[in-house]
């Protein structure tokens, strides 16, 4: 029966999402490589600014938005023409980036401003700026709009910034050094990645309350898999994946990636996830039923895919 | 006086606003053939402190718990700088060796090495009687601001990496070839 829904549901994806496309970061090549994922072949390299590693994929498919931190700025690319049409000057380090469920507002973590900028997508300039925490370094946004989550990497906290006012309305004592964050709203739980203490935070939304799960070293990148409420954790100086079962509220299987993996995304039909090695220069393809890698796909220098980098 | 002593903590208790590190991690991979069995090579590097004998850059090492798993090494380079290394893995079976660079304390910048948050792999494989040693390793440079000056840019960092795997390579093809 499981097996019967999850081809239906595989079915579905391929239906409404023709061609859904990777898009991952080049740090040394300064460039974003395209992977059609019908195909799971490199069907184009885009140049953007110097070292990007921020991603994120517009709600709608049509565009995608880079973090250019050493260039200072942000690359706007067409999904149609797979062309960069546009670059924003952000601050001074640009690095972790959302985007509202509206496609109406990109949010950028400047690293090291501290602050948030807005960054407004149809004037394509910034609208506003938020003063947060020592060194932003992963952004979430609630599907409803009304709550962006920062990490501050360099002072172990979460915020809680309410959207409409542009004003922080909670701080959260995480692991040490939070990084990559991701929010199940299905649980009401947010999720931080902690380099340096090897776990993961999980905050219970309603609550506050904190739970540390241990998993490899450097924690980096978090991806949830809602139909079976499990995390999948990139653990950079293990060359490995972790597997939470957050029912059990436990690493339950570690699976093995290449070096020093960063960005993970859960492809839209729900079957396969990507990951991005850094040293390697290779996506690796997991199988969720197999929790296995099945693929590899060589792309880039340096590749980071830091965010939301599978349109949907 | 205790006013003052309290007044001093306090300005030590004030967070350092930058960063620890440099934005973007870097990485250099250094490989040397050499014309010995991968037995004998790994005969020489597997000791966590042996480092110390093969590596002509590194004048001395002391590790807290020999080669085992998180076992902490103190190497001493040259110049008189000294680092502190954990080991992360060590793989007898497939002749690999993983380790890491402790955390440095706020603000210091090593010497003639002047990277941080450095992970770093060695590892040898053979095939017909000759050996491959590849030695990688990631790192940021330590500088954190955004305008290092010439000795502390990404490039000399990556430079000085690269100058303390090449040698410490050719010289254990050298010790491994007598």
């Amino acid at each position: 029966m499981k097996k019967l829904v999850f081809f239906l549901l595989f079915c579905w994806a391929h239906w409404v999402y023709a061609q859904p496309y990777a898009y991952i970061t080049n740090q040394g090549d300064n460039s974003v490589s395209v992977i059609d994922t019908n195909t799971n072949t490199v069907i184009q390299t885009i140049a953007v600014g110097h070292r990007p590693a921020g991603v994120v994929v517009s709600n709608n498919g049509k565009r995608v938005y880079i973090s250019n931190p050493e260039s200072k700025n942000i690359s706007v690319i067409d999904t149609k023409t797979l062309t960069n049409i546009k670059t924003i000057k952000i601050g001074s380090g640009p690095l972790a980036i959302a985007i509202s469920p509206d496609d109406q507002s990109v949010y950028v973590a400047d690293w090291y401003e501290d602050s948030i900028f807005i960054v407004d997508t149809v004037s394509l300039s910034i609208r506003n700026k938020i003063k947060v925490g020592d060194s932003p370094s992963g952004l979430v946004v609630n599907p409803d709009g009304q709550f962006l989550y920062v990490a501050n990497r360099d002072e172990n906290t979460v915020m809680i910034i309410n959207l409409s006012e542009n004003k922080i309305v909670d701080t959260i004592e995480a692991g040490i050094a939070p990084f990559g964050l991701a929010l199940n709203t299905k649980r009401n739980e947010l999720y931080s990645a902690n380099v340096r203490s090897n776990n993961i935070s999980v905050i219970n939304l309603h609550t506050k309350k904190i739970m540390n799960i241990k998993v490899g070293n450097f924690p980096y990148a978090i991806a949830v898999d809602n139909i079976d409420e499990r995390l999948f954790v990139t653990n950079q100086r293990s060359n490995t994946v972790s597997v939470i079962n957050l029912n059990e509220m436990k690493t339950v299987k570690t699976i093995n990636v290449g070096e020093y993996p960063e960005g993970i995304d859960l492809h839209p039909n729900n079957i396969h996830l990507y990951v991005a090695n850094w040293f390697d220069n290779i996506i690796s393809i997991i199988d969720i039923p197999a929790l296995k890698v099945i693929s590899e796909i060589e792309v880039g220098e340096g590749c980071r895919a830091y965010g939301k980098f599978i349109s949907h | 006086m205790k006013y003052l002593k309290l007044s001093l903590i306090s300005i030590l208790l004030i967070p350092v606003l930058v960063s620890a590190h440099g934005p973007s991690r870097q990485k250099v991979v250094q490989e040397i053939e050499i014309n010995a069995n991968a037995d004998k090579i790994w005969k020489i590097i597997e000791n966590f402190c042996s480092i110390q004998d093969w590596h002509p850059g590194i004048s001395s090492c002391n590790a807290d718990n020999g080669s085992e798993i998180k076992s902490i090494r103190t190497i001493e380079l040259k110049n008189g700088e000294k680092i502190n290394e954990i080991l992360f893995k060590l793989d007898a079976e497939n002749k690999r060796m993983q380790y890491g660079m402790q955390e440095l304390e706020e603000g210091r910048i090593i010497k003639g090495l002047p990277i941080a948050t450095h992970g770093s792999t060695i590892s040898i494989s053979e095939s017909e009687g000759k050996s491959k040693v590849q030695w990688k390793g990631a790192f940021y440079r330590s500088f954190p601001g955004q305008q290092p000056p010439a000795e502390l840019t990404d490039k000399a960092c990556i430079e000085a990496v690269t100058i303390l795997y090449k040698t410490g390579l050719e010289n254990l093809k050298k010790l491994a070839e007598k």
